[in-house]
């Protein structure tokens, strides 16, 4: 089913307030009657620290429409490989299955999986919270958030040139069938379906990503040299994916911040300013007074 | 002298119907082999982690593995006569 949620994802350096950032946004929204699911991708998970309770996978309701949940990506991963394994163990002969169990061993230690396990994870949230406003995703820190948005796109490289071959291998196929057999073959190839339905997949998942009006990328930096290079990487990195950032959020601002240098740095980008808290914003009650101070929250 | 034509001409059409299925069953024995070649390929394309290759991000591999013992077989074997192509294609020509 078509999801009618607005998502919003935090990204940016480690340590300039991505969760801290991500749990105001989802405290105002639900303050303003939104229905609001806060989910923390970041295996770091500060969002129980954040909030003082212990989250899982199932949301846990902090008020009324505020839910939030953190996500275990080993789980993931685990349940991923125990599916394709069952699938082998069912489809291959039992010599070849049990050839394979060693290399299935070294597989969950293969580049790549972690970024997978959480696009399958999120396809699944927008799947089962459709009915939610909106959709927080606390990101984890930016090597893996920028796997993590451009694996559509690569695997979408591959797959074309793998669809290519197969569809000549077909051709060849049937030529060879209709001049055996006299009739062209008609059972269905099942390597191409799964080739197609993996185009199918990946073209719903990047057309969500670029589509602004469902998803809202939010960069999290600090007023800081590292991490002003750093978010100019960022931003050029999900550039090429063909994803833009929506709102440049500077967090911890001080007393003698000027917004002009960075208004000449990011030129294209929104940008709102966070004040540095006086206190540390665990809790609740710290975040609702934190927003109550009179922080500009309007635009999310 | 009707009779000897009918049979002369017979025995041509019996010669070129012969000489026709061989030639299409030739033709087939390479395409069958193109086709086997294309199928490998294919094979090192997705399941090239298995033995070294470069890969495409695992989840493509892991995804279509399911429906690909044959190719996995087949790759295996492959590596096995690797050291030996030459004797691959001498064969399907016939050459040998």
């Amino acid at each position: 089913m078509e999801s009618k949620n607005i998502s919003l994802f935090f990204l940016g350096k480690g340590g300039v307030g991505k969760s801290t950032t991500s749990a105001l946004i989802a405290v105002y929204l639900a303050g303003q009657g939104k229905d609001v699911l806060l989910v923390s991708m970041d295996p770091a998970h500060n969002q129980s620290d954040i909030f003082e309770t212990s989250l899982s996978e199932k949301p846990y309701n902090i008020t009324d429409n505020l839910a939030a949940s953190e996500i275990n990506i080993d789980l993931w991963i685990k349940n991923y490989l125990s599916e394709i394994e069952a699938q082998i163990k069912h489809s291959y002969s039992y010599l070849t299955a049990l050839n394979l169990e060693n290399y299935l061993d070294v597989i969950k230690y293969s580049p790549g999986i972690e970024e997978y396990a959480m696009l399958l994870a999120y396809k699944e949230i927008q799947k089962k919270y459709f009915e939610k406003d909106y959709i927080i995703y606390d990101m984890p820190p930016t090597a893996l958030t920028l796997k993590f948005f451009g694996l559509p796109k690569l695997s979408m490289l591959w797959i074309e040139k793998l669809l290519d071959l197969r569809n000549e291998i077909i051709k060849k196929r049937e030529i060879i069938t209709k001049v055996k057999i006299g009739s062209k073959e008609i059972e269905r190839d099942k390597i191409l379906n799964k080739l197609n339905e993996q185009v199918k997949n990946y073209n719903l998942i990047s057309k969500n990503f670029q589509d602004n009006k469902k998803t809202i990328i939010n960069l999290v930096m600090n007023n800081d040299k590292l991490s002003f290079s750093e978010s100019e990487l960022i931003i050029k990195k999900l550039g090429t994916f063909n994803l833009f950032i929506s709102n440049i959020i500077i967090n911890k601002i001080q007393q003698d911040f000027s917004i002009h240098e960075i208004q000449k740095r990011f030129k294209h980008n929104s940008i709102k300013t966070f004040p540095l808290s006086k206190i540390p914003l665990i809790g609740l009650l710290s975040l609702k007074n934190f927003i109550a101070s009179g922080v500009l929250l309007e635009g999310f | 002298m009707k009779e000897s034509i009918d049979k002369i001409m017979r025995q041509l059409s019996s010669f070129f119907k012969y000489f026709d299925a061989a030639s299409k069953n030739k033709a087939i024995d390479i395409m069958e082999f193109e086709l086997g070649e294309m199928e490998n390929i294919f094979a090192l394309l997705v399941l090239g982690a298995f033995i070294g290759f470069p890969s495409p991000p695992m989840q493509i591999t892991l995804d279509l593995m399911p429906d690909m013992e044959n190719h996995f077989l087949m790759m295996l074997n492959k590596v096995d006569t690797a050291e030996s192509p030459i004797s691959d294609l001498l064969s399907a020509f016939d050459v040998i």
